[in-house]
């Protein structure tokens, strides 16, 4: 796995966060911010060795994901003109996971400072969350309805424009 | 659907602070009314902490309305259509009250109408309505001026009236033009409450030109003549909203001399602008008011050189200010609205761009006013 170039690395190893190791292409991890920023350092720095990644705070079955994700978009780096089917594929995607995935992975892509994934993430829960009704909120997200009977109706009366 | 071990998945409440922001800032404004019910959290979030807000206005930019009315002469009804600035259509309704309207005031968002009997405060988004108190002087209204009192999160309007004296130095009859004013606290806006109009005395200086007003940081503006015999002596009159006292600003030199016809007040980019135009020409200075402190004269500095490009129409106003959609730059001078004759259009500060509204929106003979600042909902 040693670097096949002098000075550059074309490859780092990330491990998640119940210490699975994941070998990942230099043009992958550059998806994420987080990773990049770690390859510079230590291309600045002029180490031919392997670099390793702790990544605390993403299980391994998330870091699978945004793998997935970096690389499909690592693919299409470089044309703009699959932006359609990049999109289309972003779209399923998402669509594949339930919404305790989507939080996991949502985070998982603020913390490896993945803009893009990120965006598409908190898009896509805006948009599938913004039609359903506060009961239906509650059951996907599995919130408890912390106010009284009375709470509830105080505050659908004060907003009783928004229901109508 | 691929399942996770729930116990390593994170649940949306436990979801960092700005993801939570991030996605609920991209649902519409009456859905996440809506969802203040869901839980104490959420309600927390989209009720009251401020955060939250700083976040969804720096996102939306304080999304401008646009509000045109017209007068139905047959009957005294009054049409309202509203618009989002990039011309989206948001609502349209008809007032039906016993009088016409004769003015239409705007501040945060919140519309005063008033007809020849009654005032209303209107929210255009939410569509509540509510009834202010009268009082026994509307019948001699002289002018009103609409703002808000942001450390009391109060609204408050000022209504002004004239009776008539005589005066005995001069020997003439005069009118005298009297102050009241009305406070309605944003918490029960909507809500008839026991408020009543304050009666504030005399009004220290006589107005000029159009008797409309300027209102920057809490603090209401017009022309005004510091001597009632001196034609001559433009000055600006402020009236303190948190203190509701009448004051006099430092007036330049410059327009002093000036016929009142080719002045007016406005705010832009949140201070005190005088616009300066001499009729039959197709520019207008833009002078700013750029300090203001106890104790020191305030400075008129010369901000904006608007070229009209030939337009030499006699009516000129600038009807309003608003930062520049859809731009990060903080430092963006942004857009003002122009009336020019009967046609509305957008001037950008920055490059000197003038468009005219299109034309689905420009309503020709429509009124027109800027609604900003739609902070009370959110």
């Amino acid at each position: 796995m040693a670097s096949s170039s002098s000075s550059s690395l074309s490859r780092v190893v990330v491990k998640s966060s119940d210490n699975n190791l994941f070998v990942v292409n230099k043009k992958v991890a550059s998806q994420s911010q987080l990773l990049k920023q770690c390859i510079d350092n230590m291309e600045e720095k002029g180490t031919n060795d392997v670099i390793l990644i702790p990544l605390s705070n993403v299980t391994s079955n998330i870091l699978t994901l945004v793998l997935e994700y970096c690389e499909k978009h690592a693919d299409f780096a470089d044309d703009d003109n699959n932006n359609q089917e990049l999109k289309q594929w972003d779209h399923e995607f998402l669509k594949k996971f339930d919404y305790a995935t989507l939080n996991s992975l949502t985070m998982a892509a603020d913390y490896m400072v993945t803009k893009s994934l990120l965006n598409l993430c908190c898009q896509f829960i805006a948009d599938s969350i913004k039609d359903l009704t506060v009961q239906q909120i509650r059951q996907i997200f599995d919130i408890k309805n912390d106010f009284t009977p009375q709470e509830e109706a105080d505050i659908k009366n004060e907003n009783a424009w928004a229901f109508r | 659907m691929k399942k996770q071990e729930p116990s390593k998945l994170v649940e949306f409440n436990n979801l960092p602070k700005d993801i939570i922001f991030d996605i609920f800032s991209r649902i519409p404004l009456k859905t996440l009314c809506q969802f203040r019910v869901v839980c104490k959290k959420w309600q927390f979030h989209l009720c009251r902490n401020p955060e939250f807000r700083v976040f969804y206005h720096k996102k939306h930019k304080i999304n401008p309305i646009l509000i045109f009315n017209q007068q139905n002469t047959e009957n005294p009804s009054t049409q309202l259509s509203s618009y989002f600035i990039d011309g989206t259509r948001l609502s349209q309704i008809s007032t039906n009250f016993a009088q016409p309207l004769v003015s239409i005031f705007t501040c945060n968002g919140i519309l005063c109408l008033i007809s020849k009997t009654n005032v209303f405060l209107y929210d255009p988004i939410t569509k509540l309505l509510s009834n202010l108190p009268n009082s026994k002087r509307f019948k001699s209204t002289f002018s009103w001026a609409f703002g808000y009192s942001k450390f009391r999160n109060v609204f408050k309007l000022l209504h002004f009236y004239t009776i008539e004296k005589f005066d005995n130095f001069h020997y003439c009859p005069i009118n005298e033009v009297i102050c009241e004013i009305l406070s309605k606290p944003i918490s029960d806006l909507w809500v008839d409450s026991l408020e009543e109009w304050r009666n504030l005395g005399n009004c220290p200086y006589e107005f000029l030109g159009r008797k409309n007003y300027a209102f920057v940081d809490g603090k209401f503006y017009w022309l005004v003549r510091e001597n009632k015999f001196n034609f001559h002596c433009i000055r600006v009159m402020s009236f303190h909203l948190e203190t509701e006292i009448f004051g006099i600003v430092c007036f330049s030199r410059n327009f002093s001399d000036r016929s009142v016809e080719c002045l007016d007040l406005v705010e832009i980019r949140d201070r005190l602008c005088m616009t300066d135009r001499l009729p039959g020409q197709s520019s207008m200075n833009i002078w700013m008011m750029v300090k203001e402190d106890d104790g020191f004269a305030n400075l008129w500095v010369k901000k904006y050189e608007i070229d009209l490009n030939g337009i030499d129409h006699h009516d000129v106003r600038i009807l309003g200010h608003f930062p520049r959609r859809n731009n990060d730059d903080d430092d963006d001078e942004g857009e003002i609205l122009m009336k020019i004759g009967q046609s509305f259009g957008f001037y950008e500060l920055e490059n000197g761009v003038y468009r005219e509204m299109t034309s689905e929106v420009n309503k020709q003979e429509w009124g027109l006013q800027l609604l900003l600042n739609r902070k009370s909902i959110l």
